[in-house]
């Protein structure tokens, strides 16, 4: 079953977990810099924001691939074969979030744990939520209904 | 059953046979190609002459993968004509009937008319068998090499004989290499490393003549001559659009087939995709936007409505380890005026035209450089299109962000 990650930012508090356990189930070292997922800190707006790979429907990190090395599975993960990788860092630079990083030459991003993402075990907020895709639009709605309740309240949302 | 008939097997023919087969499994998928190979990418020829990857690895797929999804394959056979009227094709001697049509017969590289230009030992790079006469002629004992042209394809053949230990000449006609790409300053930068690494670039020069009885010897250039026993013309390709235009299909203002938003031709049924389309914008000879236009052919062909409208023009090159990407168009637009950024080692510049980023050119792109190629290709308009809920919270962001890089 296709799974969706969520994020819902006003519920980060920027723990940076998600990043610590990521790039120790990946390299098996405790380093942000490692880490799939990245936190950005908007300071201005108050807001903490998980970024990571959004395994898009229709991805341009494929498209863009000169060796065939990223493709999108049937389960919906987007995925990268470094093996196949030549290095030209094509698909950093198209992505529209910015998810994709390089790491001993040859890049890398999330590819949501083979469908069981360690970040979303880790997060303490629950910022970071992987849903069944037909949960999604529940818990979606959930979020918008949340939202207009609190702007009813006068609070800002 | 449908029959879907699709000419070229390069990647906007083999990616529009595979969307088609995706969007409609009932779909009967030929495909007729000229070459003699499953599909592989050109973008990393350069790779496989110089020695780093094997020839195996030049491939993206195998007859078998064509099977496995029932797609028929007929390869090393040319189409002789395409009537469109009675909606067959002439393959060789026999005739195959179509419904649909997709024509992506891809581009041919130009060679110029210069004196002694079909001389031996003078190839193009175009195709794998280019790069094959290459390399074969490499490992006979060549020394010395001459590249015609400083676009990217002809920066990579010289990085790539360079590191087969030859003797390289690089020869381009405008004042800078990279000229389409790159702004005269930036493209110095990218010179450097070619100059440290021994490739000799000769700029704002001219080739008069190739040298030699029955092989080259040596090019006479307007200001001097160079001996050597390899010439690469790597001078830019020109569509083939002459099975179409025999068939009575329009072809565009730039040479390209001429195509409408769902990359159909002026004939009822008949669609093109790749290096022999042109679109609204204009042609594009690049590996992202003829796999993306071969997607968006493929499902209109079996009846899913999707539209292309803007092309990536996403070019990166990879100098001795400088990497370097140029995203958009500049050609045809005035009034540019340019912002530069820097970060690390990493240099940004965005070409602004009227208010609207028509390109960017980074040397060295980082984590940050999504957020300039956003600016200029994507828009917000794509983003929202691709993640209606993140892109409320990307965009002011992204400018903010962008606002940062231009300190």
């Amino acid at each position: 079953m296709e799974g969706i990650m969520l994020i819902h930012p006003e519920k980060c508090t920027g723990c940076r977990s998600c990043e610590m356990i990521c790039s120790f189930n990946k390299k098996e070292v405790f380093s942000p810099h490692r880490s799939r997922v990245r936190v950005l800190k908007l300071e201005e707006e108050g807001i903490d924001l998980p970024m990571m790979c959004m395994h898009c429907q229709d991805p341009v990190c494929s498209d863009v691939c000169p060796t065939g090395a990223i493709w999108k599975e049937e389960n919906g993960i987007v995925k990268l074969d470094p093996s196949l990788c030549r290095g030209c860092h094509a698909c950093m630079v198209v992505c529209p979030f910015g998810a994709i990083s390089i790491e001993d030459a040859c890049v890398v991003k999330c590819d949501l744990c083979e469908g069981d993402p360690q970040c979303v075990k880790w997060c303490v907020t629950g910022a970071l939520e992987f849903v069944r895709a037909d949960r999604a639009k529940m818990k979606l709605l959930e979020r918008k209904a949340e939202a207009i309740i609190r702007s009813l309240q006068g609070q800002k949302p | 059953m449908m029959r879907i008939a699709v000419v070229g097997g390069g990647i906007a023919g083999t990616s529009a046979a595979f969307s088609a087969r995706c969007f409609y499994c009932e779909a009967e998928v030929i495909i007729v190609s000229e070459e003699p190979f499953s599909l592989y990418s050109p973008c990393v020829l350069a790779d496989y002459v110089s020695g780093e990857i094997q020839r195996d690895q030049v491939f993206l797929k195998s007859p078998a993968d064509y099977f496995r999804y029932g797609i028929k394959t007929i390869f090393n056979e040319r189409v002789k004509k395409i009537d469109v009227v009675n909606h067959c094709l002439k393959v060789g001697d026999s005739v195959l009937p179509y419904d649909k049509l997709i024509i992506a017969t891809g581009s041919h590289s130009v060679i110029p008319s210069i004196k002694g230009s079909r001389l031996k030992g003078i190839f193009s790079f175009k195709n794998l068998a280019d790069a094959d006469e290459v390399l074969r002629w490499v490992l006979k004992g060549s020394n010395s090499a001459a590249v015609v042209g400083a676009g990217p394809i002809g920066i990579e053949v010289a990085v790539a004989l360079r590191k087969r230990g030859l003797q390289v000449f690089l020869i381009e006609i405008l004042d800078r290499i990279l000229p389409r790409l790159f702004d005269g300053d930036l493209a110095d930068l990218l010179e450097r490393p070619l100059a440290e690494n021994g490739v000799q670039v000769f700029k704002k020069t001219k080739v008069m003549e190739f040298f030699g009885e029955d092989t080259v010897r040596g090019v006479e250039l307007a200001d001097g001559r160079i001996e050597c026993d390899l010439v690469v013309l790597c001078t830019g390709t020109k569509p083939n659009v002459e099975l179409a235009q025999e068939a009575g299909i329009v072809v565009g203002p730039q040479g390209g087939i001429q195509v409408n938003e769902m990359l159909m031709t002026n004939m009822n049924g008949v669609y093109s995709c790749g290096d022999c389309a042109e679109i609204s914008e204009g042609l594009s000879a690049l590996w992202a936007d003829a796999r993306r236009e071969g997607t968006v052919a493929g499902a209109n062909a079996v009846g899913i409505m999707k539209r292309f409208t803007k092309l990536l023009n996403l070019t990166m090159i990879s100098i001795y380890g400088v990497r370097a990407a140029s995203v958009g168009n500049v050609l045809g637009t005035d009034r540019i005026s340019r912002s530069d950024g820097k970060g690390g080692r990493s240099r940004y510049r965005l070409l602004n035209s009227k208010g609207k980023n028509v390109a960017a050119q980074i040397i060295e792109p980082d984590r940050n450089a999504y957020e300039v190629v956003n600016a200029v290709v994507m828009g917000d308009e794509w983003v929202a299109m691709r993640h209606p809920i993140l892109a409320g919270l990307l965009n002011p962001t992204q400018k903010n962000r962008l606002e940062m890089l231009n300190y």
